[in-house]
């Protein structure tokens, strides 16, 4: 094996959990998330002379992140409005929240249940991609504001603004299924 | 929403202020009820957040599976690839430049250059941002995050701040003196800042990875200043000044010899 790919190896796959992780949340589907993985380390490898940093994880984001959006945009060829809020996901997010109440035979059960970790997942799931990439970065990798403009190719401010309206969207929708909640048991 | 500074308290929560501006914030917190109240919420937000498993781990045999992919990489074809578009770069540049002349100039450069395709409005507003570094430099307080010529003290900021490992030459035999370093951040990329200074001229030297970049090598003029741009080593650089472009085209020279000889 050659230098460069044994230095590619050390740097590159510790992040495979997390590549393939990110790549889960934007394709919302394994069999995809695999694809773009793999896609996006055979990209990564051959861009892999321009790698002069230290900080391989946004790195390797900003090309999974690319190698999604290229399939996507492949995939929808002819389609017009890119970004456009997922309506069938938002559904299903509420849906899930709905039957989730709706399984619960005493309030307190329901609002746990209605708290709990799977109706925010199907919820994060459900946010249009713009917001809910910004989210599992910061929310999720921890990444900092400037790391996050790296991987989505934008300025800071775009940072701040989108992570602001995808957290008041999470909230309202996380309050609205909340408040369907109480109604459904009362 | 009638406060304008809940991105501000954002960035408080998230832990992105200085101790200066956290403090202020803090204080702004201390009086306005829409950025508490907005805090308290995106707080609990995060908190429930935390109970979604973060991470999918990755599946059995996906390592293996990338493995193989990376076994059937031939970098042949990519070298060829380059290779003819280096070639279309070189003969459409001295057609354009009606002579061979700075074509010459650049032929170092270019041989390891990543040539991109990129439409004129997007590389117009590359080049207004990589020429705006330099006005910067000329009207902020302090030209330089880092003052300091010292290599030893600027390698490392660099790497932290821009993960990136610019070639930092001393130009001072040409006239140039090193006053420091900035971080830059142009068209969504980290971008490396080495400021000389020539007489009474900055000059601002941009440094970034050659991956996804969209600048092709030449020469350019954009608010009165020249741009010079070249590639080598996986980067692209960019010499922004209002001196002449042969002076530019020196400095390039200086610097490639110097990413060189770091390179060997």
């Amino acid at each position: 094996m050659d230098e460069k790919r044994k230095r590619f190896e050390v740097m590159m796959l510790p992040h495979l959990d997390a590549a393939y992780s990110l790549a889960r949340w934007l394709t919302r589907n394994d069999t995809d998330a695999e694809d773009v993985v793999q896609d996006a380390y055979l990209r990564a490898f051959r861009g892999f002379d321009g790698f002069r940093g230290e900080d391989a994880r946004p790195w390797l984001f900003a090309i999974v992140r690319n190698c999604h959006r290229t399939r996507w945009a492949r995939a929808r060829q002819g389609a017009e409005v890119p970004l456009a809020e997922e309506h069938g996901a938002d559904g299903e997010a509420v849906s899930t929240a709905q039957q989730l109440v709706a399984e619960g035979d005493d309030p307190e059960a329901a609002l746990i249940r209605s708290n709990n970790a799977a109706v925010l997942t199907a919820m994060l799931r459900g946010l249009p991609e713009e917001f809910r990439e910004v989210l599992i970065l910061r929310e999720f990798e921890e990444l900092s504001y400037r790391d996050i403009a790296t991987v989505i190719g934008s300025p800071i401010g775009t940072v701040m603004s989108r992570l602001a309206r995808g957290r008041a969207l999470l909230r309202a929708r996380w309050l609205a299924a909340e408040g369907k909640a109480d109604d459904g048991v009362r | 929403m009638a406060c304008d500074r809940t991105l501000l308290s954002q960035a408080y929560l998230d832990g992105e202020l200085d101790p200066a501006a956290a403090l202020a914030t803090e204080a702004h917190l201390a009086e306005c009820a829409e950025c508490s109240a907005l805090i308290a919420a995106n707080g609990s937000l995060s908190a429930a957040l935390r109970q979604v498993p973060r991470r999918h781990a990755a599946p059995h045999g996906l390592e293996a599976r990338i493995q193989r992919a990376l076994d059937g990489v031939d970098d042949q074809p990519a070298r060829e690839h380059w290779r003819n578009r280096v070639r279309r770069f070189v003969v459409a540049r001295r057609q354009w430049l009606g002579g061979a002349a700075a074509g010459i100039v650049f032929a170092g450069a270019v041989a390891a250059a990543l040539v991109l395709e990129l439409s004129p409005s997007d590389k117009d507003e590359v080049l207004d941002e990589l020429a705006g570094a330099n006005t910067r430099t000329l009207i902020a307080q302090h030209p330089v995050d880092i003052e300091s010529s010292d290599v030893a003290k600027l390698r490392p900021w660099f790497t932290r701040r821009v993960a990136l490992a610019p070639p930092i030459a001393d130009l001072s035999a040409a006239g140039f003196q090193l006053v420091g370093g900035r971080a830059e951040f142009i068209d969504g990329k980290r971008v490396a800042a080495l400021i000389y200074l020539h007489d009474t001229h900055y000059l601002s030297l941009l440094v970034w990875s050659s991956y996804d970049s969209e600048v092709e090598p030449g020469v350019d003029d954009r608010d009165g200043y020249h741009l010079v741009m070249w590639t080598g080593h996986g980067l692209v650089f960019c010499a922004v000044s209002d001196e002449s472009v042969a002076t530019l085209q020196n400095v390039a020279k200086l610097i490639n010899a110097e990413a060189d000889r770091a390179a060997n």
